[in-house]
This record gives C-alpha cells, structure tokens and sequence, in this order.
C-alpha cells in the first residue's frame, strides 16, 4: 500500500534514525564557537596594537635622529661661522675645531642609527667628510698664515667645499627624516580608522554568527515544537553541519515526541479497550440469538429425527450451519477490531469504514432502540487514515451519540466533500440532550467527561482528535441544548491516485 | 408494592419461586390491596409449591387445584409465539402443538399487535427486544386490553433488571436465551396451569 506520511511503526525508527543523524555530526559547540570569534576579535586588536607599538618606536627613531641632525647641522653651522672667521681675521680657529669635534662626536653617537636611516656607506662618507674636515683645521693651526698663505689657499678652499657639502647633506637629511617621521604619523592614523573598520566588520559578523547560530536553531525548535502540539510527531532532522548544544535540545525534544508517540499508542489501545467493553455487552446480547436458534433446532432434530422426512432434516441442518455462521461473523467483527493491529496508513473508503462500524455497534444501536440514517455525497474520494483507528473513532462517536439520546432518537451520519479543498466531512449528528454553551470549548480535553463515573473515562473524543490530528485531520463540534450535536471529522483526501481498497470484511 | 418489588427482586436472584411460598401468602395475610400483578405473582408462586408438592412420578399432578374447574380441553388454549428470528418460531409451533396448544407464530410484532386486537390469545410468548415494538410494549398492551392472557418473556441477555421489569409489570414468567424447547414448554405448561388446564403431557 503507498504510503506516504510516516504511520506510527515506523515513526519509531524515524525517531531513531534523527536521532544518530543528531549526533553523528562533528561537535562544534555554541560555546566554543563564540569563544573563536572573540579570539579572532583579541588578535586583531593585538595586532593593531602592536604595529602601533612598532610604529611610535621607528617615529620616535626618527625624532632622536631629526633631532641629532639638526644639532650636527648646528655644530657644523658653527664651525664654519668660525672658519669663515678665521679666513677673514685668523682668530676663533679652536673655536672652529671645537665645534667640528662636537659635531663628529654626534655623528659617532648616532652611528648606529644613521647606519639604520641613510644605510652603512653614506653614513661613513659624512664621517669621513667631517674627518677630513676636522683635519683640514688642524693642518691649518700647524701652518704659519704668512708663509704657508698658498697652502692655506688650497685648505680654505677645500674647507669651503667640504663645509657646504656637509651642510646641505645634513639638511638633506634632516628634510628626508622630517619626512618620513610625517609619513609614519599619516600610517598609523590611516591604520587607526582602518582598525575601527576592521573592529566593526567583526562586530558585524559576530552579530551575524549569533542571530544565525542560534536564532534559527532556536526558531526552528519553537516550529517543531507548534508543529507537535498540532499532533505531527515526526522528529526533528538535523539541518546543520555542526553539532552543538541546540542539537541536545533537538534530541530531548525528539526523545519527548517519542515517548508521545508510544504513549499516544498505549492511550489509543487502551480507549479501544473500553469500547470493546461496551460492545461486548451487545455482542453477548446478540449472540445468544444464534446460540439459541442452534439450540432450538439441535433438540428438534434430536428428538424428532425418525419422524422427520429428508427434506425437513435438510432444512434443520442448513438452519444449523446458517446460524453457526452468523455466530462466528459476531465475534469475529468484535475480535478484528480488538486485535492490536500494526498502524498502518492507506487510502479509505470513508462509506465503508462507516459501515463497518455501525456493523460493531449495531447491537448497541437497536439496544438503545436509536434510529440511523445516512447521506452519503456520490464519489467522494478516498481519505488517508488507519482502518482500524478510524474505524474506533467512528464507533466512539456513535457511541457517544446512543449515550446522549437515552430516550431514543436519530442518529444521522453524512459524508460529503468538505468546504476545505482536499478534505472530506464526516459528520455524526444525533438529536440527544445537547452540550452546555460551558462544556462545549472542553469537550476534546483529556479527562473531561459529563457521564457519570464508571461510564465515561473522558478520554474517548482527547484519543479520536489526537487520531485525526495525525493524519492532518479535525473534529469540531457543534451543539444545541435540547436539539442536539453534530461531531464533523474532516479527513484529508488521500493524494495518491486511490486504488480500489479491497473491500475486507464487508458483505454489501 | 415496594416491598413486593423488593421479594420479587429476591426471589429472581435465587431463582427460586418456591422459597417465595411463605412470603406471598404472608402479603396475603396482611390483607392488603392486592391488584391484578400481585394476584398472577401469587399464581406462580402456588403452582411452584404445588410442583413441590406434587408426587413426582406424575408429571403435572394437582393435588389441590380442584377449585379450578377445567373449562374446556387443553387443545383449545391459543398460544401466540412472537419472536423477530423465523426459526424460533418454526421450532416451538410443533412443540407447543405437540402438547395440545393451538399455536400462532409472528416475526413482526406490528402484525403480532394487530392479531392481538383481532383475537384471544390464552398465553403470549413474546421475545423482549425486537425492531420496532419491543417486548415489554406487548406485555403492557396484553395487560391493558386481555384480561386472562399470561404472558412468558423471552430474553436474549438476562439480567435482575430486566426481570424485575418484566415481573412488575405483570409477566408471568420469563425464560432466558438460550433455552431448550422443553424448557419453554414447562412455563407454558405453568401458565396453563395458572389459568386451570391440566397439561396432557
């Protein structure tokens, strides 16, 4: 038979099945995820932190060297204020080495940072020219400036040449470091807005990441768990590739849905129960008839038999397999219906399934001297359920309609299409004593009854709807005090093209 | 009538009507009003004792009925059988028959009810649940409108209730399914006798 909707037997392995599908996926948990994102978050941040760390330390580099520069510029200016004094009035010429000397020492302090700056060869280049010039000075102190006046011509000379080189070199390279410490400024404040974007594309994406992995998790959940309230009970599969703290909830809840689905089972087959417990009444009424035609005709042939021609034997005998029949078809209606059947989901024929219970419940029927009448809608088409469930959903109501009409009435049964595309109403409507405006928004809760103790369990119309509702279906009710109520069941048309069910266990 | 409901009650769950003896004609003695019901209750209750005390290698032996005098021939008591299965019918017409009973079978009780109207019926055997009229209907038509009938209930599920019912209501006696023929013809019998035949069998 196709089936299409998971019935109830294998909504266990289902069940199952989700539940290794849960947990056989990677664990990747909520906690540590979050715990990754802030991490990534800590080494950004520690990562512009120490670029910044590296950059004030190469401006502050270039500060001491801008600085050690400017002064060795100075110095150099100096001793060439007093060179040019010395050319002009020969004095002032220690105050010209001096100067030098100050200047060289700079240039060997800042050795190492020079070397950094302007690389090894340049660096020794302005040494040398300081040197060279620092020579040039005391070459002149030794030289008489009357009679070394030639020589002292070729020194002044080459004093001037050194002495603008290294000026404007040391300008240069002032100008250069001035710079590049501007440059460094303008990087680490191009690097302080490009952080502040970078901290909010994390923020963004953190945001994300929260409302992603666990929003929907967590709406998905919410859906299941209105969807099972509805009375679909089939577990929640695993969407994610992860497998998380949400995945546990999911398994609770499929391992709630499970006990459900088992504990739906045993509330089913223990209300089938009860109902059995009412027909059986009816069954021992109704069997006695047979049992008693047997009887009478047994002892006629048994005490008439010589006086008997052929023909009235024949006649006896047949009465006798005739009524044994009609025993065994009694108890067997009851005892198919009592057998625990597997549940099993297929295309019905609504009339049938009518017919089949107000074959069980007929006893019950002519007992409570009740009326039945039927309308049926020509080709309605084929319901999805269980035969046997549906079968008990059906005779509770008829039993429920012969209990509110105990002085007798009509019970009237109609099969029609429903409003709702794809549905079929079947509505049981007897004229009994009604149902209370109060009552009428609890009747379908569990426990509720108005029959006496003993009579009712209050569970019969909790049991049929959490039927129906499994195959998609409804019952609603309808009632007026005095007149009367009609229960509707609205089953959904099997959308498999139906085929002919075979019709077991009719007669028509 | 409470408390001949109550005995009455009694006497069903111990299925005995001769330890009822005493008590119905302790009710007699008290002198109280007693109708129609009370007085077929007290019939039954006699023709058990005198069973009992009947010798009983004589079947149906009357020791002390001859105040009854015996109107006409047994063969003349009509008997009507009404029971909604052919074949219960069919089996107790020649039974009955066979003990001198003129006997009338019907599956409908509509058309029982006409012929009750129609004719005298001595006794009325008539099965309690039926479609349409039910047995207890018959019962009280019979009570209302035949002044002598007794009438013997057939049930398919015997229960105190029921019994009482039928046994307040007026019935003679009731017999439960299943039954054997002879049975049956024991409380005919009965309520031939009731009425002052002498079974012939």
């Amino acid at each position: 038979m196709p089936v299409d909707k998971p019935d109830t037997a294998t909504l266990t392995s289902v069940s199952e099945e989700a539940q290794r599908a849960l947990r056989s996926r990677p664990s990747l948990s909520i906690r540590r995820r979050l715990t990754l994102g802030f991490l990534l978050w800590f080494v950004l941040s520690l990562g512009i932190t120490l670029v910044s760390i590296v950059l004030v330390g190469q401006v502050r580099a270039r500060f001491r060297i801008v600085g050690a520069v400017d002064r060795y510029t100075f110095e150099i200016q100096q001793a060439r204020r007093f060179e040019k004094d010395f050319f002009l009035y020969r004095t002032n010429l220690d105050d010209a080495l001096d100067q030098v000397r100050a200047a060289r020492k700079i240039l060997v302090r800042r050795h190492p940072n020079l070397v950094a700056v302007i690389g090894a060869e340049p660096a020794r280049a302005m040494q040398e020219r300081v040197s060279r010039y620092e020579g040039l000075l005391s070459m002149l102190r030794t030289l008489d400036p009357v009679d070394d006046i030639d020589q002292i011509r070729d020194i002044e000379r080459e004093l001037r040449q050194h002495g603008a080189a290294m000026v404007s070199e040391a300008e240069d390279l002032a100008t250069r470091e001035r710079r590049a410490v501007e440059a460094l400024l303008r990087v680490s404040q191009e690097i302080s807005i490009g952080f502040l974007v970078a901290l909010l594309a994390v923020i963004v994406i953190l945001a994300i990441f929260i409302t992603r992995q666990m929003l929907a998790p967590l709406n998905r959940i919410v859906q299941a768990t209105r969807r099972i309230a509805e009375g679909d009970l089939t577990p929640i599969t695993p969407r994610r590739t992860y497998n998380d703290e949400f995945s546990e909830l999911a398994s609770a809840v499929n391992h709630m849905t499970h006990e459900l689905v088992r504990r739906q089972q045993l509330l089913v087959q223990s209300h089938k129960l009860k109902a059995i417990g009412t027909l059986t009444a009816g069954v021992a009424h109704e069997l006695n008839n047979p049992i008693n035609n047997i009887m009478l005709t047994a002892v006629a042939l048994q005490e008439d038999y010589a006086e008997l021609d052929d023909h009235d034997r024949m006649d006896m005998i047949s009465d006798l397999v005739r009524e044994s029949d009609r025993a065994r078809d009694i108890v067997r209606n009851l005892l198919d219906f009592a057998r625990q059947s597997a549940v099993e989901l297929a295309p019905l024929d609504v009339e049938e399934v009518v017919g089949e219970t107000l074959q069980l419940a007929g006893n019950q029927i002519r007992l409570a001297g009740i009326k039945v009448r039927g309308e049926v809608e020509e080709n309605v088409p084929a319901v999805y359920g269980d035969r046997n469930q549906l079968t008990q959903v059906f005779l509770n109501l008829v039993l429920n309609a012969l209990d509110a009409m105990p002085g007798g009435g009509t019970l009237m049964i109609t099969v029609e299409r429903s409003r709702d595309a794809g549905f079929v109403d079947v509505s049981f409507t007897d004229t009994g004593v009604g149902i209370p405006a109060q009552h009428i928004g609890s009747v379908f809760d569990p426990f509720f009854s108005t029959k006496k103790q003993a009579k009712g369990t209050g569970l019969g119309l909790s049991v049929s709807l959490g039927i129906i509702r499994q195959y998609g279906g409804d019952i609603t009710v309808r009632s007026e005090v005095g007149r009367g109520t009609t229960f509707t069941v609205s089953l959904p048309v099997a959308t498999v093209p139906a085929p002919s069910v075979p019709a077991a266990g009719t007669k028509s | 009538m409470g408390d001949l409901k109550k005995k009455i009650d009694d006497w069903m769950v111990r299925s005995s009507f001769a330890e009822a003896d005493a008590d119905m004609e302790g009710f007699q003695a008290t002198g109280m009003d007693v109708d129609r019901k009370t007085r077929l209750a007290l019939d039954r209750v006699r023709i058990v004792r005198d069973e009992r005390d009947a010798d009983p290698q004589r079947e149906g032996g009357m020791t002390n009925r001859d105040e009854h005098p015996l109107e006409e021939g047994p063969g003349s008591l009509r008997v009507m059988v009404l029971d909604d299965e052919p074949i219960v019918g069919r089996r107790l017409k020649p039974v009955l028959e066979k003990s001198g009973f003129t006997v009338e079978c019907f599956e409908d009780p509509a058309r029982a009810l006409q012929r009750l109207s129609e004719t005298r019926f001595d006794i009325v055997v008539t099965d309690l649940r039926m479609e349409g009229v039910d047995g207890i209907e018959i019962l009280e038509h019979v009570m209302k409108h035949c002044e002598h009938t007794r009438v013997v209930l057939i049930t398919g599920y015997a229960t105190v209730e029921v019994a009482r019912e039928a046994l307040v209501k007026g019935a003679f006696d009731f017999i439960s399914k299943p039954f054997k023929p002879k049975d049956l013809r024991a409380v005919v019998n009965k309520a031939a006798l009731s009425l002052g035949y002498r079974a012939t069998l």
